[in-house]
C-alpha cells in the first residue's frame, strides 16, 4: 500500500492527465492541492509523512455513500408485508406477500426487483435499517439535501459549514485525505482532495407514469356532456388535479438533478467499484443515484419504482463485484435524503415523507438481518399522522462504521456531526 | 297482547307482499315471451339501486323474476336470507370478529399488571393493536356490504353506525368499533329503535368515545357530595341520536339527562344487570329526582336511564328526526314532508319498529317517483361497494378496498363530528373528490387493487349488462371506444356515480 502511495504522489500530475482521458477529472480542491504540491516538492512529502503517523485512518478501509436521491420508498424496499395495515395504507402500491421477494425476517420482505441483492443478504453482506432518517429534518428535497450534506438538521442555520463527508475526510487523514466521487454534492464540501469520476453517457431517467390519462380524457367528455353541478365539480377538480400533478412531475424531475439516473447507475456501479478497488488511498467514496421521487404511478411488485430498484440493485451488486477482493475492506451505505409517506397518494404514488430505509453492504458488514427499531404503521405511530416515524438516525448507522471500520477516534465524531449525540446502543452493523 | 296484535298485522302485510310476487312469477312462467323483454321496469331499477349497494351481474333479472314486492319484502326480512359460504370463509379469516367487547379487552387491551396502571408504552402497544382490530372491523363491513344478500340490512347497519358514530379515534373505543357494530348496531338495525338506543347507550365503546363514563356524582352516606358531570353524551343523545338539532330540548334537559346517566361505567360486572363491559355504580350516581322534557324521572338508579331513553325514543320529535334522515338516506336530500309524516306516523304507531318505517317508505308512491331516479350521488362507500358488486368480484381480503375508501375521504369508523358521515348526497360532490373517484375506478378496473381475487378484471360489456338501464347509451359508446379502459370508463362515469 505505502509503495503505491509513493508512486502515485510522485507522478501526481501525469496521473491526473491520464485520468482525464479515463473520465476521471480532479475536483477543484484536488487541482489546487496538486498545483501546490508540485511546487513544494520534498517538503510536502515530509510533512505528509508526519501527518500519516498520526492519521487515524486504517489505510485501505473504505466507506462509500450512495445517496438515493429523491427519497426512496422504504415500505417498498423493505416491505412490512406481515403488517395488516400495510395493504390498507397502500391500496395499489403495497407489495403482495406472495410476490417472490426475499424474506428479511421480522415480517419484512425485500422488493423482488432487488433480487441482485438477495444473495448478499444470504451471505450476510447486506443489512437493512428501516424507519431511518435524520430526526428533525424536513421533507422538501432542497432543504433535506442540505441537511443530509451538513449531517445535521440545523443545516439552514449553518449554511457555510462544510459537508459531513468533507469533515470526515479531514478527521480521518487530514490534508492528504483522498476521496472518489461520481456526483456533485455539498456533502463533501471542505474535503481537501477529491477525484471526480465522470459517469459518462448512459441511459436517462424516464418520466413518472400517469396511469389514468386516457380514463380522464374519456371521463372528461362524459362529465362535460352531463353538465350541471356534477359536471362543474368534475371540471374544477380535474383542472386542480392536472395542476397538482404537473407540479409533482416537475418536482420529481428536479429531485433527480445532479444525480446519476438509476438506469445508468445499473451499469456504472461496477465501473465505480473497479475504480474504488484501484483507489485504496481513498477512505471515502460518494455517488448519488436519481429516480426515487415517485409521486405518481409508483407501481408495486412491477412498475416504475420496481424498475428503478432493479437498476439500483444491479448497480450496488455491481459495485461490490467491481471492488472484487477490496470489497472485504469496503462498506457501502445507501440511503435517501428521506423516505416517503406511509399512505399512498391519489396519483398511485407516494409523497415525500420522513422515515426511509438504509442499506448497508460489504464484506465487513454483519448482515443477513434488519437492524434498528420498527415503529410500525399504526396511526398514532406515524409522524404527523402520515409518515413512517424516524426510529434510527442515519448518523447512528454511519458513525459506528466511521469509528470501528475506518478508525475515526470516537471523540472526533462531534467534528463530523456537530451537535449529534449518538444513541446509547446504535446498530452494530460493522463489528 | 300488543305483541300478538302486532304479529297479526305483520303477518298480513307479509302475505300481501309475497302473494303478488308469487303471482307475478307464475305470470312470467306462463308467458315466456315477456321474460325476454328488453329493459327492466324502472321501479325495479329504483328498488335495486336504493335497497342494495347496487346491482351485480344478474341482479336486475333476478329481481324482475321474483317481482318488486317480493324483493322488497325479502329485504325487509333479512334473517331468512342465508349468507354465502365464501363470505363466511372470508369473515372467518378475521379473528377479532369472533370476540366480544370483554374478550377484545382481554386479548388486545393493556396487560393487567398486578395492582398497577398500565404504563404509556403498554397503552401505545394497545393502540397499535386497536388499529389492526379496527381495520378488521372495516374489512368485515366491506366484505358483507359486497357479498351479503341481506343488502338492506347492511345499508341500515351503515346508517346506524354513522348515526351513532363514535367520532374520531379515542382510546379504547377504537378497539371496540367492531364489537360496537356487532353488539349494539347489527342486532337492532331493523328492529325497535328503543332497543338500538339502549344498546348503544350502554356499550363501553360509546361510554368511552362520548365520555359518559366520566359523568359521575360522588356520593357520601347516600347523598350527592361532589359533582363531576360530563354532559357531552347527554347533549349528543338529545341533539343527534333522538330529538334532533331542531328538537324541543332546553339546556336544562341536557343537564337532567346527564344526571340521569351518572354512574354508567366501563368494567367488570358487579350485578346481574351489568353486561358486556358495562356496569352501574350506584355510588357514583346522582340519586335525586329529575325532570326531563317536562316529565318527572324518579331517582331509582339504573332504571332512570331506561325510563329516560324510553321518553326520548317515544317522543314525536325523535320520530320526525329519524324518519327524515332515513328518507334522505334512501330517497332524496329534500324528502317530501307528507312522506316523512307518514313514516313518522308508522314509527309512533309501531313503537319505533324500524322495519315498518322502512316498509312505509318503500311502498310509498314517492319512493318510485321518476324525478328521484338517478338523483343521488354515491358516497365513497357506496361507490366502492357498488363497483366491486357490479364487477361481480368476490374479495377475499378488503384491506386495499378499506384503504381506497380512506383515500376517497370516507375511512370507516373514523368520521369526525357528532353524526358520522353525512347522509345528504350533495356533500359528496366536492370538486377535489371527483378526480379521486375517477382514479379509483381506473385502479379497480385495471386490477391494481389487491385482495379482489385472481381475475379481478371485467369487460365493459359484462359491466354494462349488470348495470342495465343505469347506463346511458353515451357511456356505453364511450366505453366501447376506450377499448381496454372500457370498464374503467363505465365505473368512472357520471351515470355510475349517480343512482
Amino acid at each position: 500500500m505505502s509503495r503505491g502511495d509513493t508512486v502515485r504522489r510522485r507522478d501526481v500530475l501525469g496521473w491526473l492527465a491520464a485520468l482525464g482521458a479515463l473520465g476521471l477529472v480532479p475536483g477543484p480542491a484536488l487541482a489546487r492541492k496538486a498545483g501546490r504540491s508540485s511546487g513544494e516538492g520534498k517538503g510536502e512529502a515530509g510533512g505528509q509523512g508526519r501527518e500519516a503517523a498520526k492519521a487515524p485512518w486504517r489505510t485501505g478501509r473504505q466507506l462509500v455513500v450512495v445517496l438515493l436521491q429523491g427519497g426512496p420508498d422504504g415500505l417498498s424496499v423493505a416491505a412490512p408485508v406481515a403488517d395488516p395495515l400495510y395493504a390498507f395504507l397502500r391500496p395499489t402500491t403495497a407489495l403482495p406477500a406472495d410476490c417472490g421477494g426475499l424474506d428479511l425476517g421480522r415480517g419484512f420482505m425485500l422488493h423482488p426487483a432487488l433480487s441482485a441483492l438477495a444473495p448478499l443478504f444470504a451471505s450476510k453482506q447486506l443489512a437493512l435499517v428501516p424507519a431511518c432518517a435524520l430526526p428533525g429534518q424536513g421533507t422538501s428535497h432542497g432543504p433535506a439535501l442540505a441537511q443530509f450534506a451538513a449531517g445535521t438538521p440545523a443545516a439552514q442555520a449553518r449554511r457555510t459549514a462544510a459537508g459531513w463527508l468533507g469533515r470526515l475526510a479531514l478527521a480521518l487523514a487530514g490534508e492528504r485525505s483522498q476521496m472518489l466521487v461520481a456526483s456533485q454534492s455539498e456533502a463533501y464540501d471542505g474535503a481537501p482532495h477529491y477525484t471526480m469520476m465522470a459517469p459518462g453517457r448512459g441511459e436517462s431517467l424516464p418520466g413518472l407514469p400517469v396511469e389514468d390519462q386516457t380514463l380522464f380524457a374519456a371521463a372528461g367528455r362524459l362529465y362535460g356532456e352531463t353538465g350541471g353541478a356534477l359536471g362543474k365539480a368534475f371540471a374544477t377538480g380535474r383542472e386542480d388535479r392536472q395542476e397538482a400533478l404537473a407540479k409533482l412531475l416537475e418536482e420529481s424531475r428536479r429531485a433527480a438533478g445532479g444525480a446519476i439516473p438509476a438506469p445508468h447507475f445499473a451499469a456504472f456501479g461496477q465501473r465505480f467499484g473497479r475504480e474504488l478497488a484501484k483507489r485504496r488511498d481513498a477512505a471515502l467514496g460518494f455517488v448519488s443515484v436519481g429516480g426515487f421521487d415517485t409521486h405518481s404511478g409508483q407501481g408495486a411488485a412491477k412498475g416504475y419504482l420496481a424498475d428503478r430498484l432493479r437498476e439500483t440493485g444491479q448497480g450496488l451488486a455491481g459495485m461490490l463485484a467491481g471492488l472484487g477482493s477490496a470489497a472485504e475492506d469496503t462498506v457501502i451505505v445507501a440511503l435517501g435524503e428521506f423516505g416517503r409517506s406511509a399512505r399512498e397518494n391519489t396519483f398511485g404514488g407516494t409523497d415525500n415523507g420522513l422515515g426511509g430505509v438504509a442499506l448497508v453492504l460489504g464484506g465487513p458488514v454483519a448482515g443477513g438481518r434488519m437492524y434498528g427499531e420498527w415503529p410500525g404503521l399504526a396511526g398514532h405511530r406515524l409522524a404527523e399522522g402520515r409518515d413512517v416515524a424516524v426510529a434510527t438516525d442515519w448518523r447512528d448507522v454511519v458513525a459506528p462504521i466511521a469509528v470501528r471500520h475506518l478508525g475515526l477516534p470516537e471523540k472526533k465524531l462531534g467534528d463530523v456531526f456537530p451537535g449529534f449525540t449518538p444513541a446509547s446502543s446504535p446498530p452494530a452493523i460493522v463489528g | 297482547m300488543a305483541g300478538i296484535v302486532q304479529f297479526h298485522r305483520a303477518f298480513a302485510r307479509l302475505a300481501a307482499g309475497i302473494l303478488p310476487g308469487v303471482l307475478l312469477f307464475c305470470g312470467l312462467a306462463c308467458v315466456p315471451a315477456r321474460a325476454g323483454d328488453s329493459r327492466p321496469d324502472p321501479r325495479i331499477v329504483q328498488a335495486v339501486n336504493r335497497l342494495t349497494y347496487g346491482p351485480g351481474p344478474g341482479t336486475l333479472k333476478q329481481v324482475e323474476d321474483m317481482g318488486l314486492d317480493a324483493f322488497i319484502e325479502s329485504q325487509l326480512i333479512p334473517e331468512k336470507l342465508a349468507e354465502p359460504p365464501k363470505l363466511e370463509e372470508a369473515l372467518a379469516a378475521l379473528p377479532s370478529l369472533q370476540m366480544d367487547t370483554v374478550r377484545l379487552f382481554r386479548e388486545y387491551g393493556p396487560p393487567a399488571e398486578a395492582g398497577r396502571e398500565a404504563g404509556p408504552e403498554a397503552m401505545r402497544r394497545t393502540f397499535d393493536r386497536a388499529d389492526v382490530v379496527a381495520l378488521e372491523a372495516a374489512k368485515a363491513r366491506l366484505l358483507r356490504a359486497i357479498a351479503s344478500p341481506r343488502q338492506l340490512s347492511e345499508l341500515m347497519t351503515a346508517f346506524w353506525c354513522e348515526h351513532f358514530s363514535l367520532g374520531a379515534k379515542k382510546g379504547l373505543a377504537h378497539l371496540w368499533v367492531g364489537s360496537f357494530e356487532r353488539e349494539a348496531i347489527r342486532p337492532y338495525a331493523m328492529g325497535k329503535f328503543l332497543d338500538l338506543l339502549a344498546a348503544t347507550a350502554m356499550h363501553p365503546a360509546m361510554l368511552i368515545a362520548r365520555e359518559n363514563w366520566k359523568n359521575v356524582v360522588h356520593r357520601d352516606a347516600g347523598k350527592a357530595e361532589r359533582e363531576a358531570l360530563e354532559p357531552t353524551y347527554a347533549a349528543l343523545l338529545l341533539a343527534h341520536h333522538t330529538l334532533g338539532p331542531g328538537g324541543p330540548q332546553k339546556p336544562a334537559d341536557t343537564l337532567a339527562l346527564a344526571r340521569i346517566l351518572t354512574g354508567w361505567r366501563v368494567g367488570a360486572a358487579r350485578a346481574d344487570s351489568d353486561t358486556g363491559g358495562f356496569y352501574f355504580d350506584v355510588e357514583l350516581h346522582d340519586p335525586s329526582d329529575k325532570v326531563l322534557l317536562g316529565q318527572t324521572v324518579k331517582g331509582t338508579g339504573l332504571g332512570e336511564g331506561a325510563a329516560a331513553l324510553r321518553i326520548l325514543a317515544e317522543h314525536p320529535a325523535t320520530a320526525r328526526n329519524l324518519c327524515r334522515k332515513l328518507a334522505v338516506y334512501f330517497l332524496t336530500d329534500d324528502p317530501p314532508a307528507p312522506l316523512v309524516a307518514r313514516m313518522a306516523e308508522t314509527f309512533g304507531r309501531t313503537g319505533g319498529e324500524i322495519r315498518e318505517v322502512l316498509r312505509t317508505l318503500f311502498t310509498s308512491e314517492e319512493f318510485f317517483d321518476a324525478k328521484y331516479r338517478g338523483g343521488r350521488i354515491k358516497s365513497p362507500l357506496r361507490q366502492v361497494v357498488s363497483a366491486v358488486r357490479a364487477m361481480g368480484l368476490e374479495p377475499t381480503d378488503a384491506a386495499a378496498l378499506a384503504g381506497a375508501l380512506a383515500g376517497l375521504g370516507q375511512p370507516l369508523f373514523a368520521a369526525d363530528g357528532p353524526e358520522g358521515y353525512p347522509m345528504a348526497s350533495a356533500q359528496w360532490q366536492k370538486p377535489e373528490a371527483m378526480p379521486r373517484r375517477v382514479s379509483f375506478a381506473g385502479d379497480l378496473a385495471a386490477g391494481r387493487l389487491a385482495g379482489l381475487g385472481p381475475a379481478a378484471t371485467v369487460t365493459a360489456q359484462a359491466l354494462a349488462g349488470a348495470l342495465g338501464p343505469n347506463l346511458s347509451p353515451a357511456v356505453e359508446q364511450a366505453a366501447a371506444k376506450a377499448g381496454n379502459d372500457g370498464a374503467g370508463v363505465i365505473l368512472a362515469s357520471p351515470d355510475f356515480l349517480r343512482y
